[in-house]
């Protein structure tokens, strides 16, 4: 017997118990093998999910393997169906659903987008009166950026930091340190030894490298206060440590990348939608429902319900904070590489937050994947089966190091 | 054997679009309905159209744009077209801010005004109403705010949409849940009959609305639309492009008394694209007027 939403049932399923209707009648029995129009009434009832169970194991797996493929195209209708890339992604998702489902996943039934406790919340920005600038604007008169993203800012700009000059720093901030240690002592970095250390993490990682991580994860400090009821903070920053480490992992196949650059900028790829999200948060919920419903993704319903996106907001926030120009530069292009100063790193955003929506989508996720060019793909040199590997990787390394960074 | 059938699985479950029938499609749909359409939908229109391909056993979508233009059934099929190109995820007491501004400022004033005039008649167009929510709501909050009084008005909410199968629905009256996510209890309690297959709207709700077929971006269609003291088109032309919003605005211009009020959505803007409405900020939401 197996719990399952209407609307993903397939004909051919029994009832392993009554439906019954809203004034406790019964709507279908239990046995009952359901056919397209059972399924309809289902739906269009509002029951959200009934039970059901199928007989022989391998037409289980037909079953499953069916509903895998069903509920994972709705997340594809946007993209290129002959891309490679997209075509491998695909796949690689509808084998993590198929087994997710034997191991009873249960796929998330429609839910309530639109939150009752938005509607309290003001925008003070309407639209039309009130452009990126303007929000940005805003958002620096609040509050100030944490001190020591300053002085790393210093160090890193002097261009002569030493080891021992970024320790101090680093280790003036001592939850900072801390997560520090924990995040390089993780097997995404895979140092030879362990190390107790900033001066050590330094010595290993190096000046820069160590530098820029340590900036992205002081960034996150300065978004710790918007409140849990506007957007759950832990979906967002799963999803932006996500982006990270493919970011990382994809660099390491790649010439020419710095690996902890593209960590830094996946981690911060989407600070626009925070600063959104803290100024307008109605209409970011308008903008949510505006993609969820028309099946788009969140940068072209952004583009249209408000007129400009959350990497317009990345780009000059970051201007306004100092980061460094290669990060702000693969940050604002990750949906449009083909602007970019630094194209590779922006493709391997772009490439990496593609890997992280998919993923998501067999984690509960509810929007399609944004997609991108295989020429673009192609300029990576990436071979199309590394994708596996790297996801594999990916998940093993996920949910360890979110605990680490939050 | 799954690990086998995975390998085969292919995205591409549908015939390929060429731009050129992307364009001509496209051109079809904006010229009948307003709905602009970008080009980096290709694919979703693809996986959107696809079925109806199969079920019309044709197998270009060439074929397909050629039926929807000279087939005898090219009107059904228009419908249908519409149906799947055009999107309904609505619920009652959608935007409850802009409802409330509506409910607490906007109707009060103007059934003082027409109490004043001797003139007890409320017209209301819903333009754009799906599946029959919004007006439906509009119904229940003029319940609310005019009490027993209700019976000494003529009230009229007149409710439109492209989708011949929305409004089907719409008239049935009968909303799950779902449709309900943002209703407080104490007015499904007072407006809805609990039946086995949902929520029924009330009938003395029900008997204000008239549902009609229109295409709101056509003044032929909206002659027809009587002259209204509050117009709702939330969430609509979002899908329009600037010329077709601009006559969209005429409409409601024309259709609007000089004192009435008109509702966009959210996050929907006019100024930049038309002077004949200015707005008004109240708290809650934007409201526009004749300028």
């Amino acid at each position: 017997m197996k719990k399952m939403c209407s609307e993903y049932i397939i004909p051919g399923m029994m009832l392993a118990k009554d439906v019954t209707g809203l004034d406790g009648s019964v709507l279908l029995e239990k046995g009952k093998v359901l056919d397209d129009k059972d399924i309809k009434l289902l739906i269009d009832a509002g029951i959200d999910y009934v039970y059901v169970t199928i007989k022989e194991k391998e037409e289980e797996e037909r079953f499953l393997l069916n509903i895998a493929e069903d509920y994972v195209s709705k997340f594809f209708m946007y993209v290129n169906p002959d891309s490679k890339f997209v075509s491998e992604l695909f796949k690689i998702v509808v084998e993590l659903v198929f087994d997710g489902l034997k191991k009873g996943l249960e796929l998330p039934c429609e839910d309530i987008l639109r939150a009752k406790h938005v509607e309290r919340m003001k925008d003070l920005f309407f639209k039309d009166m009130g452009g990126p600038e303007d929000i940005v604007k805003h958002e620096l008169s609040l509050a100030s950026f944490p001190d020591v993203y300053f002085r790393l800012k210093k160090l890193l700009d002097s261009g002569s930091a030493s080891a021992k000059d970024i320790a101090e720093v680093v280790s003036s901030d001592v939850a900072l340190a801390t997560k520090l240690l924990k995040l390089v002592n993780s097997p995404l970095f895979a140092l030879a030894k362990k190390v107790t250390s900033i001066e050590q993490a330094v010595a290993l990682v190096g000046e820069e490298e160590l530098t820029e991580v340590a900036l992205g994860l002081s960034a996150i400090r300065y978004f710790k206060d918007i409140p849990s009821e506007l957007m759950d903070m832990k979906t967002f920053w799963k999803h932006s440590l996500s982006c990270g480490i493919f970011s990382k992992i994809i660099a390491s196949y790649v010439k020419d990348v710095n690996e902890e650059t593209m960590f830094t900028a996946g981690l911060l790829h989407d600070v626009g939608k925070l600063i959104l999200f803290k100024n307008m948060p109605y209409s970011t919920v308008e903008t949510l429902i505006f993609a969820r419903e028309n099946m788009v993704p969140m940068v072209e319903a952004e583009e249209i319900v408000l007129g400009f996106t959350h990497t317009d907001l990345s780009n000059l926030i970051m201007e306004s904070w100092e980061f460094p120009d290669e990060i702000r530069d693969i940050v604002t292009h990750h949906h449009s590489p083909r602007g970019a100063n630094f194209k590779k790193g922006a493709i391997i955003l772009q490439v990496a937050d593609n890997l992280a929506n998919a993923i998501e989508v067999s984690r509960g996720g509810k929007y399609v994947v944004p997609g991108m060019n295989d020429e673009d793909f192609d300029e990576l040199n990436l071979p199309i089966n590394a994708l596996r590997p790297i996801v594999e990787k990916h998940n093993q390394l996920l949910d360890t190091i979110l605990a680490t960074i939050l | 054997m799954p690990e086998l059938s995975i390998g085969k699985l292919t995205l591409r479950k549908t015939p390929k679009m060429s731009i050129n029938e992307f364009k001509e499609l496209t051109a079809f749909i904006h010229d009948k309905t307003g709905i602009a359409i970008p080009v980096r939908r290709k694919y979703l229109i693809e996986n959107k159209l696809g079925n109806r391909l199969k079920e019309l056993h044709l197998s270009s979508y060439a074929d397909y744009i050629k039926y929807l233009k000279f087939s005898p059934k090219k009107e059904s099929e228009f419908k249908k077209l519409c149906e799947l190109i055009t999107v309904n995820e609505t619920s009652f007491f959608r935007d409850i801010k802009q409802l409330t501004v509506f409910k607490n400022i906007i109707l009060p004033e103007i059934i003082k005004k027409r109490e004043k005039q001797g003139n007890k008649e409320l017209k209301i167009w819903s333009a754009g109403c799906s599946t029959g929510e919004e007006p439906y709501t509009l119904g229940i909050i003029l319940h609310e705010v005019l009490k027993v009084s209700i019976i000494g008005w003529r009230i009229q909410i007149y409710a439109t949409d492209i989708s011949p199968a929305v409004l089907i629905r719409a008239r049935r009256g009968i909303y799950n849940q779902y449709s309900l996510r943002t209703t407080p209890d104490h007015i499904i309690e007072k407006y809805f009959i609990k039946q086995p297959d949902g929520y029924k709207i009330h009938p003395k709700v029900q008997k204000l609305v008239n549902f009609q077929l229109l295409n709101i971006t056509d003044p032929k269609h909206t002659k027809k639309v009587p002259n209204s003291d509050i117009i709702f088109c939330r969430n609509v032309i979002i899908y329009f492009d600037d010329e077709v919003k601009r006559r969209v605005i005429n409409n409601f211009y024309d259709k609007l008394k000089d004192d009435g009020y008109l509702f966009l959505g959210y996050s929907e803007s006019i100024h930049r694209i038309s002077k004949l409405f200015k707005s008004q900020i109240k708290p809650g939401g934007i409201v526009y007027i004749k300028n």
